[in-house]
Parts: C-alpha cells; structure tokens; sequence
C-alpha cells in the first residue's frame, strides 16, 4: 500500500504540473485571427498523415484535421468522441456506436463504413502503417454491423486499446479522400476537425483554416460550433538562436520548444507568458547495447557507468537545474514511477564501487593515459544522440573519472534507427513521452527485440516479458502500475539503460494569445478554445 | 564595340544544338553516379522507412523492397530509372510519398529565387568592390576592401545568417528573420545577403587581379595615351575583358547555388533544392536524391550555357561555332 501511495501521489504532482494554462475567464471569446506557432524545425514531420508518420509533431497538425474516435482531455482522462463503445466481458470485442451529426471537409458522412475504411488502411498489410498497427493492438477483424455500428474483435486483450484511439496515430480520415487521392492522400489530407489544411510548404510552414462547419466537438471542452480562430501557421525553425528571439518579431504568437537557454530571457518578463510543461515518459535516456558489439556486454561495466553518472549535474551544467533529473526507467513525474527502481537507490553515486567493478571486469589503465585497457582495446563507449549532446558530453566527463572514454556522436535520425537496428552502438538515445506506461513493452519486450522494434539493447528476460505483458493486458490501473514498477526494478537492475534528465517543453507566448492549455498527453494541445484578444 | 552580327546569329542555332548534345553525357555521367553511389552507401531504405515505429517482419521488408523495386537486379533498377527519366518521371519520394517532379517543383522557384538574388548580392557588392581596389591598388582603401573581401570568403555562412537576424530582425525590426515567400523582397534580402556575400568576397579578389593585368595591357596604354577619360579607359576598354574570368566565376558559383544553398536555407527556414537533397540523402530516399541531383545538374550546365552566351558580348573575338 505504500508503494501505491507513492503512486498516487506522484499522479496527483503530475496533475497539478501539467494542469497549465492561460486562461482569462473574465473576458469573453473572440472570433478570428490567425494563431501563428513556430515549432522546432528539427521535428517537422515528413507526412500531415498522422497514421502514417511516425513523429509526433505530425500527430499534433493531424489532430487539428481530423478528429479520433476517443479524446483525451485536459485532465489526460480518454472521452468519446466521434464514437461511444462497449466491451465484452472478456475484453475482445469492442462495439461502437458512431456519431451520426459529423461531416469530414469535403462533405462525406461519418459513419461506421468510414470507421472500418480506416481501420481498413492501417491493418492493410500492403501499406507501411507499422507504428499505427502496433499500437492499435493485434485486431482480428473490424465488422461493420449497421451504419452507425462498429464491431472489432481482439484475439487477445489490449488494454492500451484507448490510449491509441485517443492519441494522433490514429486519425479518421475521409474515405473518399482516401480513395480519390490515394498515395497521394498524405499531401492532401482530408479530415472532420475544426482547422481544415489550406498550404502545405515543406521546409517552411503549414496553413490551416476554420472550419466553419465544426459542430462536433468533444463535451469536455465547454465550447461548441466552429473554432474561434480563423486559421493557425505552423512554422518550423531549426536554428535554436532565431527560435529563441522569435517571438519578438510579428512572426510568432506562440514559440514550442524555447531553447532552454532563453528561459531566463522569459520567465518573469511581463511582456510575455512563459509556460513549462513536463510530459510523462521516459526521460532521455540511453539505452546500453548487451550484445557482444559492446564492452557493455559485461553487466558489470554498464553499473559502474550507473554509479558514475550523476543525473543532477547533468541537469545543472546542462539545462540550468531548468529540467527534470530523471533516475529510472520513467521519470519521476510519471504515474508508476517507482522510485526504488532508481539509480538513486540502486546505484547511488559512488567512483570508488565504479572503478572497482570496472577492474573486476578486467579493465585497467596499464599505460597512465587515464583510459583502461583490456586484451590490448581501450575502454572506449559511442554515444548516440539526435539531439541534446550536451548530455553526452558531461557523461563523457563523468565517465572520464573512472576511466571510460566516451565519444559524442550526434546523427540525424536515420542513422541512429540504422545504428540500432544493426546494434552498432554502446549507448542509444531513446525516448518516448505519453500518458499510458504501456509504451514500456515497446522498449524492453522480447516481442520488440526484432529489426524495426524499439527494443534495442538485445536484452531479453521473461520475467521482465511476463510483468510487460501485464501492461498489454490489464486495464485495471493497480495492476498496471504494480507491474510497471516490477519492469523498472529489473530494467535498472540489469543496468540497460542511463537514465539523464526529462525535457520539459518551454513555451513563450504574446499575451493577446487568451486559453492555450498543453495536455499532459506528451506534448500535445487543442486549439479549437483557442482565441487572440485582439 | 563590336554588336552580334547576323554571321553569330545564323552560328547560334548550331552551337545551341551542340551545347545541348554536349549536355546528354554529362547528365548521364552524374545520373549513373548519383545510381551507384545511393546504393554503394549502406543501409536499407525499406528497413529505415518501416524503422523506428514498431516490429518489422521480414514479409514486410521484402513487400516494401517490391514496391520500391528494390527487388529487382541492380541493373534492371538501373535501366528503369534511365528509362523513366528520359521520360521526365523520377518516381515518388519514399518519404514524402509524392511525385519526385511535384516535391522539386515545389521547392525550385525558392531556390532559383534565392540564387538569383544572392548572385545579384555578390555581383553588385563584388564587381565595384574589385574594380576600386584595382584602381587604388596598394592604398589604404585597397587594403580594406580586400579585408572585408577575406572576410566574405572566410565568414561561416551560418554565423553571417545568424549576425544578420540579430540585428536587421531582432534589433532594429526591419526584416523577418525566417524566409518563408518566393519572392518577397523582405523575405528574400537577408538571406540573399548571407549567400551573396560570402560570394562576393570571391568575386572582388578576382575582378581586382583581373582588373590590374588588364590595366597593364597595351591597348590600355594606348586609350590613355589618346588622352580618354580615366572613367571611359576603365569602363569601356580594360572592364569588358578583366570581366571573363569573372563571369566564368559567376556562372560556377550560381550553378552551384542550386544545390549548394543547404545552410542559408536552414538558417532562415527557407525551403529549397539544397535541404530537399541533404534532407534525401539522409533517408535514403533514392528516386528524390536522384532526381533532385539532376535537377540541380540540369541547373548548373544551363548556368554554364548561359555564361558561354555572355563571353561573346565580352569578348568579340569569341565565336559560336
């Protein structure tokens, strides 16, 4: 029960974090005016087709075009939304009634034909929606049972069912789009949501612009009709020093992502309203390889680089204590967190323990250059990012003290996946940012330990498989959490990965900008009860 | 001054032909290249478009190789997209699922915008700048145009870009510091500004040193021994022919603005040829790495052209044969 408690207070932290906003009750909306955010360019995404793009920047302009069946609201609690559904009592079959007052933009029906056409589209085997598919869980057939009513069956339980719904992989799209465009679709995208997409220019920006016919929106918002804004830019801007400045200039309303070092600049300026949210997740941590391509195969050296790396400094010299130190598996404001599954505990900061372990493992500086030698290789570690190698520098100075060279390396995506997917690497960035722990069985499942999966340290254990798949099958919270905290316990007691810090989104925003609310799902935000107070 | 005349015009037609004749192997050379070096470079662009968003099966790594063609022998591969390109079809993005034409058309007019406006940049900061220090030579104006000429060649375009936003956007307001119309002039100065003066400083060392070994040809001598103007000696005789290797120069650099804008382009989150293909090439993205480099291919010898056209209204004694 103690441990419960934990759990259910770090819930309710997490809810008081994340439950930020600017909202002026006292005023009340206008219509019109265009909501420009520029967002970090190194995350624009490929496709505006969020069940085909795997980041999630795309999710978030995919969400706007189109509606889910599910919603997650503020709180971060999954609502109906285009559907209402039931579920046998053995969890494997979803009935769902479908609204029948919605119309996507170019003016088809919603119904359940336009359901199951979507359903269709990621479970065809022919159409690269992996990402989709797995989330969506393994369906076994999507019937349509009259015009309103869904049927799909499970061939076991999946308890993240929900959490996939609600999130972007999962948006309905017009079936006639869908067949009208076809491979062309991801450029054209055509949903039922408040903003509809009016200019597309990759490299630059997207233009988005009301719907004046939205009519349907989720309950749990408290307003309805069309949006309050006649349309929303999205511009993307990869230099850190022009987004940080940027929202002095006309070109901006809202800046995502401020770089952590124009926080100060902000914080407590009057002219302007900062905004620092923290998602569940991960945290950035790096995953270590325990195959033979790595000296970390030896358990060993990967608890000495645990007892070396001090997540605190890290947050400090890096970030300006601004972020979150992450100690575990999850970070600390993630519901589950189960802080005795944490360096902290387990691997308390400790050179001498490292040095030791390292000279048990057969490691030694045999010539005084400060790097330890074995069977004539030096100790020498790769340390892959795609972003924040500023990390990866302070752990190359922390590890230098017990004798571990590492080597920074930051590639573009690609080469990172590739890197994993051949098991090239020492350590590996990896992170993910969400509300359901079910994202656990993605990074450390057996299941996932295959070319294309998330699970790349090519560990395996089937007591860790056995409390992972509680995850996948149990949708009673308790039990969810109890197993989530077991996973951490084994994941850090077998050292797999280096927990740093979690990244909070830094948000600046003009103040004519009246109700913009960030969810506690990862980073995402509504803007549909949006308005500029002009 | 010697005008066209009707003998270089009856030539042109011929040597239009030729020049596009002499275009086939060379787009050919870097076609085939650009085949082989896409494939030489390791890595699975099946594996990469499936990675990263959850368990790949190998039925599927070998569905997406069919529908790619990636299936098929190296040389089949090589000879469909000979054959396509003939035809002006270089497939569809990998990534961005659309037509390799429509995603290059998208983003050409920015490039040719940007280039154009950077040579422009370079040309009129360049040439005068050049032509002064060679008139002034070894005075202390000499000494600092070449200075700031060192500079334009040596500045980071990145660290320009950047120092150009802080002040002309965030300081003084004038300019936006993202570029995001074709051709909006306050869109387009900044960056046209980082690109053109790194060229410029190119440009005004090379007039400069062209400008002094003209001026010390005889035909100089003699136009000032005629009693010309300083001004007509120097803008009528000796710039015309100090201007052709400064015009080869030109063309180079503007062919290779096509491609080679990446980093102006990022800096103000412009988009354009230079980070499609940076952006292609780290994904693996055979059809639009191939087409964009033939597009910016195409791009360069049509610059190259062009020059060759211009050399003979410098220089009369060029012929179109």
């Amino acid at each position: 029960m103690r441990t419960r408690g934990v759990f259910l207070s770090f819930g309710l932290m997490l809810a008081l974090l994340l439950a930020v906003s600017v909202v002026s009750p006292a005023q009340e909306p206008q219509y019109g005016g265009i909501l420009t955010i520029v967002m970090d360019g190194a995350g624009e995404p490929s496709l505006l087709d969020a069940q085909m793009e795997p980041y999630v920047e795309g999710w978030l302009i995919s969400h706007l075009l189109a509606d889910n069946l599910a919603f997650r609201d503020y709180d971060g609690l999954v609502k109906p939304h285009l559907a209402k559904w039931s579920v046998s009592e053995d969890g494997l079959t979803w009935i769902f009634l479908i609204r029948e007052d919605v119309v996507f933009h170019d003016g088809t029906p919603l119904d359940a034909a336009a359901v199951k056409a979507n359903f269709d589209r990621v479970l065809d085997p022919a159409h690269p929606t992996p990402q989709t598919t797995d989330r969506l869980g393994p369906i076994e057939s999507v019937e349509v049972l009259d015009k309103y009513v869904l049927k799909v069956t499970f061939s076991s339980v999946w308890a993240s069912f929900t959490d996939a719904l609600s999130i972007g992989v999962f948006p309905i799209w017009s079936p006639t789009a869908l067949e009208k465009y076809g491979d062309a679709f991801p450029e054209k995208v055509v949903g039922s949501g408040p903003f509809m997409l009016d200019e597309w220019i990759p490299g630059s920006h997207v233009k988005l612009v009301k719907n004046p016919d939205y009519n349907w929106a989720p309950s749990c918002i408290g307003h309805s009709g069309p949006a309050y804004l006649d349309g929303v830019v999205f511009k993307w801007v990869t230099e850190q020093g022009v987004r940080g400045q940027i929202i002095k200039t006309p070109e901006a309303n809202i800046v995502m992502n401020l770089p952590a070092e124009y926080v100060p600049s902000y914080r407590d300026d009057p002219d302007y309203i900062f905004l620092k949210t923290v998602s569940p997740g991960t945290g950035l941590q790096h995953v270590m390889n325990t195959t033979e391509n790595s000296f970390l195969s030896d358990i060993r050296v990967r608890r000495a680089v645990l007892y070396t790396v001090d997540q605190d400094e890290i947050n400090k010299l890096g970030y300006g204590g601004n972020w979150l130190a992450s100690y575990g598996a999850v970070n600390p404001l993630t519901p589950s967190y189960n802080p005795e599954a944490s360096t902290t505990a387990m691997y308390p900061h400790n050179l001498e323990t490292a040095r030791n372990l390292l000279t048990e493992a057969g490691w030694v500086d045999t010539d005084n250059d400060g790097i330890r030698e074995k069977n004539g290789e030096k100790l020498e570690l790769g340390w892959y990012c795609i972003h924040n190698e500023i990390i990866g520098e302070i752990v190359s100075e922390q590890l230098k003290e017990i004798g571990i060279k590492v080597n920074v390396r930051l590639v573009p995506g690609p080469v990172q996946l590739e890197a994993a997917q051949q098991r090239t690497f020492d350590f590996m960035y990896e992170r993910e940012r969400g509300p359901d722990i079910g994202y656990l069985r993605y990074f450390w499942h057996s299941d996932n330990a295959v070319p294309g999966g998330w699970s790349w340290t090519g560990f395996t254990d089937p007591v860790l498989d056995k409390w992972l798949d509680v995850l996948r099958t149990s949708a009673d919270q308790t039990e969810r959490f109890a197993a989530s905290g077991k996973a951490q316990r084994i994941i850090l007691e077998n050292a797999l990965q280096v927990p740093t810090v979690a990244q909070p989104i830094f948000w600046v925003l003009k103040p004519e900008v009246e109700n913009f609310r960030a969810t506690t799902a990862g980073n995402y935000f509504h803007l549909y009860d949006v308005w500029l107070n002009r | 001054m010697r005008s066209v005349t009707v003998v270089d015009v009856l030539h042109m037609p011929k040597y239009i032909i030729n020049r596009f004749i002499q275009m086939i192997p060379v787009l050919f050379l870097v076609a085939t290249i650009v085949f082989i070096l896409m494939r030489v470079v390791p890595g699975d662009p099946a594996i990469l478009m499936l990675s990263g968003q959850g368990a790949i099966s190998p039925e599927m790594v070998a569905e997406l190789h069919q529908q790619l063609g990636l299936d098929r022998p190296l040389i089949a591969q090589y000879l469909s997209f000979i054959g396509n390109a003939l035809k002006g079809d270089f497939g569809s993005s990998n990534r961005l699922k659309a037509s390799v034409v429509r995603v290059l058309l998208r983003v050409l007019p920015y490039t040719v915008a940007l280039s154009v406006a950077g040579m422009i940049v370079s040309v009129v900061l360049g040439v005068p700048l050049g032509i002064l220090s060679a008139l002034y030579r070894g005075t202390w104006f000499d000494s600092l145009f070449m200075v700031v000429a060192m500079f334009g060649v040596s500045v980071p375009l990145f660290w320009f870009g950047l120092t150009l936003i802080l002040v002309f956007s965030f300081m003084l307001g004038w300019l936006p510091p993202i570029s995001a119309g074709i051709l909006r002039l306050q869109s387009l100065a900044l960056p046209a500004l980082t690109l053109g003066f790194s060229q410029a400083g190119l440009i005004a060392r090379l007039t400069r040193s062209s400008m002094l070994e003209t001026l010390r040809q005889d035909y100089v001598t003699t136009a000032r021994s005629k009693g010309l103007a300083e001004r007509v000696v120097v803008m009528r005789h000796a710039l015309r022919n100090a201007l052709i290797p400064v015009v080869t120069v030109i063309g180079l650099q503007l062919g290779s603005m096509f491609a080679g804008a990446a980093v102006t382009e990022t800096v103000f989150s412009r988009p354009g040829l230079g980070r499609t293909i940076v952006s292609a090439v780290v994904w693996k993205d055979y059809p639009l790495v191939q087409g964009a480099v033939l597009f910016a291919a195409v791009g360069f010898i049509v610059m190259n052209f062009l020059v060759d056209l211009v050399y003979a209204w410098l220089d009369p004694r060029i012929k179109y044969t």
